[in-house]
């Protein structure tokens, strides 16, 4: 299977959407089958989340926290009492004291350019134990070759220099640059000490 | 520098993630459970570092360690990324062989 194309990847992610959205169904089919609370998170723009904290780790830790004992006890679909099997506190959490002073929660806020989740968090689903089905927030825009297509870029004539109209970016381009100083031999600049 | 004068350099650092091994090397099971999930299904374990990732390094010092498991897909990240049909049943396996691991372990 290949992507349709019109998105940026094919495989990654969207094959491990579908995977986990498969084996999720697959549970849910089989109740048979033993488990302790499963909760199934999507993140989105994993390739450039790196700037955008789309998990504010407060989300992280009050929706994908695993049962902290007081709730340790539900109903099955029977509504019978039962006692749920939580297999863990969220193990790493010590861990989260070693990000910086200040840096968490709301950082992504403010930086342009990316999808944003709106303010009440990611999509993250499952409340008490079992898969459930939850309505994400979502944020859509769209830019496709359609929306782009309104102004095409002027087209240079034959024999028309580059730079004398059209498209600025073309007569920035051809503009000789100013004469610089030549650059240092790279026995000189080892020496030296940047300014 | 100086064969510039007054040039200026700007030299700003941000971190975008961090390594996922610090937080993992704490929590062995995270990873165990995941080799005996895949041993599970029947495939052989392949296992190594990749350079990059941001979400489940993130995840991991936000408190959830986040090892990455295969979603099968080919040509990450070129224009002819493809999955097979047969290699993504495999991974959703993995998963719910995953789920009775811990479901056992605990």
């Amino acid at each position: 299977m290949t992507a349709s194309g019109a998105t940026l990847l094919g495989a990654d992610n969207k094959a491990g959407v579908a995977e986990i959205v498969a084996a999720a169904e697959y549970l849910m089919k089989h109740p048979e089958i033993p488990h302790g609370a499963i909760r199934v998170g999507f993140t989105p723009d994993e390739e450039v989340g790196a700037r955008n904290e789309v998990l504010r780790r407060q989300e992280v830790r009050r929706r994908l926290r695993l049962h902290d004992g007081r709730r340790d006890q539900g109903r099955d679909r029977d509504g019978n009492l039962v006692r749920r099997r939580d297999h863990d506190q969220l193990p790493g959490q010590q861990h989260a004291s070693r990000l910086r002073q200040g840096e968490d929660d709301q950082r992504h806020q403010g930086r342009g350019g990316f999808h944003q989740p709106p303010p009440q968090g990611p999509a993250l689903a499952g409340d008490d134990g079992g898969v459930r089905r939850i309505r994400a927030p979502l944020r859509r825009q769209r830019v496709g070759r359609e929306d782009l297509g309104e102004a095409p870029p002027p087209r240079l004539q034959d024999g028309e220099a580059a730079g004398a109209g059209g498209d600025p970016h073309e007569a920035r381009a051809t503009r000789p640059c100013p004469p610089g100083p030549a650059p240092p031999s790279s026995s000189k600049s080892k020496s030296r000490t940047a300014t | 520098m100086s064969a510039w004068p007054g040039a200026t350099v700007e030299f700003k650092v941000e971190e975008s993630y961090r390594n996922m091994k610090e937080v993992l090397d704490d929590h062995p099971q995270v990873v165990e459970n995941a080799r005996e999930a895949i041993r599970r299904t029947g495939l052989a374990l392949r296992e190594h570092p990749i350079r990059g990732g941001t979400d489940g390094s993130r995840l991991c010092f936000m408190g959830l360690p986040t090892p990455n498991i295969f979603a099968g897909e080919h040509n990450f990240h070129s224009r002819l990324e493809w999955v097979s049909a047969q290699d993504m049943e495999l991974a959703a396996k993995v998963i719910v062989e995953l789920a009775k691991v811990w479901e056992e372990r605990a």
